[in-house]
């Protein structure tokens, strides 16, 4: 179930929201609970009970970990606790990977390859592979306890509102909150709106742009002109944005009714200067865990440079890995590994010389590319989409994507680059952080259900065409 | 009190979302319906197999989709903005061209690409399929014409074909060089003298030399008021046909006044918040010239939905004794009898009629009487017994198609039938769909014998006025519950029980 569906708005959080405030608080836990397995269970059937079982199996073996003082001891439990949580991840994620490609290196050694059924993945498991390394490690390091239920170790993993797209959620950072937290009906509100919020992004931003980036993805790349090949890759730096940010803000949102306060996971990307900038700002909570679970246990910087800039590429390498399993995510990974390398080495000097907006617009063509690359899987496909953004043919230009495609890619560029502006800044200070007053609330509140009416007519819209079938 | 407003405005939240499904759920409220035909799915069932293969999910989605609460209005503010701000719509149905006109996407295709690209993109096969559905029509018009029965093509234009200037701008379509049907069976249909009707060049020449809208903006179908003229027409070629004396139509002073259904239809299948405003149209209204000489034949249209227009506005029933309408040779309107044309016995319904009119617009040209023309031929040369022994044959062939025969069983079964009728039912399609490859006979410019002797006219129909007064008068006089019913509002009225009658009567033959 995603939260941009009919079930999910009309049927689901409906009946979740009033079973959850009509329960008792010590009840609320169990409430959430409830509705996450329902939540998993509904979009898919066939992992719930391996999400359930994986997931009980690594409470007990921390719960063992926690209780032993023997160290090798301990260390053999986290180990055992992270094969199980990456070892699901390995094999439903990358399995068909290795064997498609070691079927590749078979055959053109001449060797007969081997068959194997396909994995299905399992959805979500990136995200909650790696909060379950999250708590396993952090207990191991002694950051916190383990939990003293196993229904709030469940809640932890399963929570319904970050299972699928995130944010991801340190154990340290939520444990507190799953064990008693406190309700405030203004929080409600503000995450009520921060919900449409993300509604609006996904439903009036990211799908209309996504429509047409797909039209046009769809044709022959090589006879693409330059125009419209800077224009598809824009509208898919939109779309990804959007869409992804969207579904954190939703997240976020739907975190902050129930009383818990997950990280944020963007902050305004593309206002970036750098791409080491752009990753503090573009999924932080991925950017944090990679640099708390293996940056920094790699040696981070604290090694000889060299060391350090391998370290990082091959961060961004799994971290390009982590997103799919094919060779445009790794390359995607390694590419900006290489950016961020490059700017350690003196690339950032020259962007402070040249300043913040050349910087910013470096920077914003360098990640477009990049999204070439991850959004185009075949690479031949995407080397001559690049070859094509290069080639400067703007003759055969035409703007043929309709008004409301330009339009929805016009605002959404103001909105992602409006945060460099100390208007824009305010804004979004506004918009996201402030607890409005009573006056404010009477304004955005009519605003926010107008908005949910709006996003249920373009979500349903689409598809919706009744033909003429004369007065009968 | 501020800790308060949060808690009323959340919980205020969440029962709007709650009423949110309670409308999904029940459509408790009732708003203004949404325009246009639309299939709305059912709840689909939970089982196990459902769930685990992800139907009943995907089902279910449809379902919310189908029934959202306040659907009519989300749906309409939406559209609403696209429409004021991009004017565009989500209605894929509708296109809009130049200057808001709105034309259905099926004539900007056709004006485009022709029609029968949906079929072949083969121009040969497409000619080859016209030659030999125009000589079957002749075949079929010269074997009714033995027994007073006259058929004839109503051809009509889109509103592309009178209208082309204000056309969306062609992004789609790239086969310009299709036969089209009209252009084809124009020609033949005068070369082989079958009887037609060209209302494209007839509404051609009028483009500009009348004071009302053929076309308007919003709308898909012809004018209520072009209609009109058309119908008038068509009496005066059906006199003239048949050499019989029916009931004029009188078309009274043309009056403007806003555009009003159907003349709007495409506009309202945008279902917005707010009407487009359309140009107002001029509209008359038409009556029955009294003639007690006049004949009321029974006339039987098949065609497309161009012919409800002269439902909407003229008084058919005091023209015709009876005027079932074969929508694309499918479902039957105004017949009290049968419902749809697989319930008919085709013999006897082609010797109760005094005329068939085949009634299409130039996109539907194409498909001109949807397999009636094949039928017919087949039933006016041959006998049921010839027929069935030519579908046993045709069975045979299918039994010894393990394919065929199993797509047969399966047909069978789905439709709760038992496999031998199943059998019978799909050769009998076979054998309509091309019967020259069945019979020898009717291959050919050479014209086929009719089964005359079998065929016998029946003539329930070309009587006059007057005594359909009385047979309802009679009618009313054998219902004894209707008979009691009419002495207790006789009482009420302070009238006698004969009058009564004689009103009710009126009275239904005006309205039925």
């Amino acid at each position: 179930m995603v939260f941009s569906s009919n079930v999910f708005l009309i049927f689901f959080l409906p009946a979740f929201l009033i079973c959850y405030f009509i329960s008792p608080k010590s009840w609320r836990n169990i409430i959430l609970l409830l509705f996450s397995i329902v939540f998993y269970a509904y979009g898919a059937p066939d992992f719930i009970l391996l999400l359930l079982g994986s997931t009980v199996i690594n409470y007990y073996i921390v719960k063992l970990m926690y209780k032993t003082d023997n160290q090798r001891l301990k260390k053999l439990y986290c180990g055992l606790a992270i094969t199980v949580s990456l070892g699901l991840l390995v094999y439903f994620k990358y399995a068909n990977f290795f064997v498609d490609n070691f079927n590749t290196i078979l055959s053109a050694i001449g060797l007969r390859t081997f068959t194997f059924t396909k994995v299905l993945l399992p959805i979500g498991i990136s995200f909650f592979s790696f909060q379950s390394v999250t708590y396993v490690i952090d207990t191991y390091r002694g950051n916190n306890k383990p939990m003293d239920r196993l229904t709030d170790y469940v809640l932890y993993i399963i929570m319904f509102p970050q299972l699928i797209a995130g944010p991801i959620v340190r154990y340290c950072d939520i444990e507190g909150e799953i064990r008693q937290r406190d309700y405030r009906w203004s929080e409600c509100l503000q995450g009520f709106y921060r919900f449409i919020i993300g509604l609006s992004k996904k439903i009036l931003i990211a799908d209309v742009i996504g429509a047409q980036v797909d039209t046009l993805l769809g044709g022959d790349l090589s006879l693409m002109n330059s125009g419209t090949a800077w224009i598809t890759i824009a509208a898919y730096t939109m779309q990804l944005y959007f869409d992804f940010s969207g579904y954190s803000d939703m997240a976020i949102g739907l975190g902050k009714i129930m009383g818990f306060h997950f990280p944020e996971n963007f902050d305004n990307p593309y206002n970036s200067a750098s791409i080491t900038e752009f990753w503090r700002r573009w999924h932080m909570t991925l950017g944090a865990f990679m640099r708390n679970y293996l940056y920094i246990p790699l040696g981070g910087n604290r090694c000889s440079k060299s060391r350090m800039y391998f370290n990082l590429w091959v961060v961004f390498l799994l971290s390009g890995f982590w997103h799919g399993a094919n060779w445009n995510f790794i390359i995607w990974g390694a590419y900006h590994g290489v950016w961020l390398v490059l700017e350690r080495m003196g690339l950032s000097k020259f962007y402070e010389k040249i300043g913040k907006v050349p910087s910013v617009i470096i920077t914003f063509i360098i990640a477009m590319v990049g999204w070439a690359v991850f959004r185009i899987e075949d690479l031949n496909d995407a080397w001559t989409f690049i070859t094509r953004l290069f080639a400067f043919d703007f003759q055969s230009f035409a703007w043929s994507q309709g008004p409301q495609f330009y339009t929805t890619l016009i605002v959404a560029l103001a909105f992602a680059f409006v945060g460099l502006l100390p208007f824009g800044k305010k804004l979004i200070n506004f918009t996201f952080y402030t607890d409005y007053s009573i006056k404010q609330h009477l304004v955005v509140w009519p605003i926010a259900i107008f908005m949910l009416l709006f996003c249920l007519g373009a979500l349903n819209s689409v598809g919706f065409s009744p033909f003429i079938y004369f007065r009968f | 009190m501020k800790k308060d407003f949060h808690k009323i405005m959340f919980v205020a939240t969440i029962v709007l979302m709650a009423l949110l499904t309670v409308q999904t759920l029940t459509g408790f409220i009732h708003l203004k319906p949404l325009k246009g035909a639309m299939t709305l799915s059912e709840m689909p069932k939970l089982t196990y197999k459902s769930y685990v293969d992800n139907t009943f999910q995907r089902e279910f989605e449809q379902y919310a989709k189908d029934h959202l609460g306040f659907r009519e209005w989300a749906l309409r503010l939406y559209n609403q903005y696209v429409w004021s701000c991009y004017h565009t719509n989500s209605n894929s149905w509708v296109l809009v061209g130049d200057d808001n006109w709105l034309y259905e996407s099926e004539f900007v295709m056709d004006h485009y690409e022709s029609a029968m690209y949906k079929y072949t993109n083969d121009p040969e096969v497409m000619k080859e399929t016209f030659e030999k559905e125009a000589l079957r029509l002749w075949k079929v018009q010269e074997l009714l014409k033995e027994h007073d029965v006259h058929i004839f093509v109503n051809m009509i234009p889109g509103k592309d074909v009178i209208f082309p200037e204000h056309l969306p701008e062609n992004t789609e379509y790239f086969e310009p060089d299709g036969v089209h049907a009209y252009d084809y069976y124009k020609k033949r249909f005068d070369e082989l003298g079958i009887n037609y009707i060209d209302n494209v060049e007839i509404f051609k020449k009028l483009k500009n030399n009348v004071d009302y809208q053929l076309f308007t903006k919003t709308g898909t179908h012809w004018s209520n008021i072009a209609s009109d003229y058309v119908f008038d027409s068509i009496i005066n070629y059906m006199e003239v046909l048949g050499n019989k004396n029916i009931t004029n139509i009188a078309i009274g002073e043309k009056y403007q006044a806003r555009t009003r259904e159907p003349d709007d239809d495409l506009g309202q299948l945008l279902n917005l918040t707010f009407r487009i405003k359309s140009e107002p149209n001029l509209y008359a209204d038409v009556t029955a010239i009294d003639d007690s000489t006049a004949l009321k034949p029974y006339f039987i249209t098949i065609g497309d939905s161009y012919y409800w227009n002269f439902v909407y506005n003229i008084p058919l029933d005091k023209i015709f004794a009876k005027h079932p309408y074969w929508y694309y040779n499918s479902t039957i309107y105004f017949d009290n009898e049968h419902t749809s044309t697989v319930e008919l016995d085709l013999d006897q319904e082609l010797m109760r009629a005094d005329f068939i009119m085949l009634n299409y617009c130039t996109v539907q040209l194409y498909k001109l009487g949807n397999f009636f023309i094949a039928k017919a031929l087949t039933h006016l040369c041959y006998d049921k017994q010839t027929i069935d022994s030519v579908a046993a044959n045709v069975i045979n062939g299918i039994k010894s198609n393990p394919e065929w025969y199993q797509s047969i069983v399966e047909k069978a079964q789905n439709n709760h039938v038992s496999v031998e009728e199943a059998l019978y039912n799909d050769a009998i399609y076979v054998i309509n769909l091309e019967p020259e490859r069945y019979f020898e006979e009717l291959r050919g410019e050479k014209m086929p014998v009719s089964r005359n002797k079998d065929l016998v006219k029946t003539s329930d129909n070309a009587t006059a006025a007057p005594n359909d007064l009385q047979n309802m008068i009679n009618f009313i006089y054998s219902d004894q519950n209707w008979l009691e019913d009419l002495k207790k509002k006789a009482e009420q009225n302070g009238i006698t029980l004969q009058e009564q009658v004689e009103l009710d009567a009126r009275w239904m033959l005006e309205h039925q």
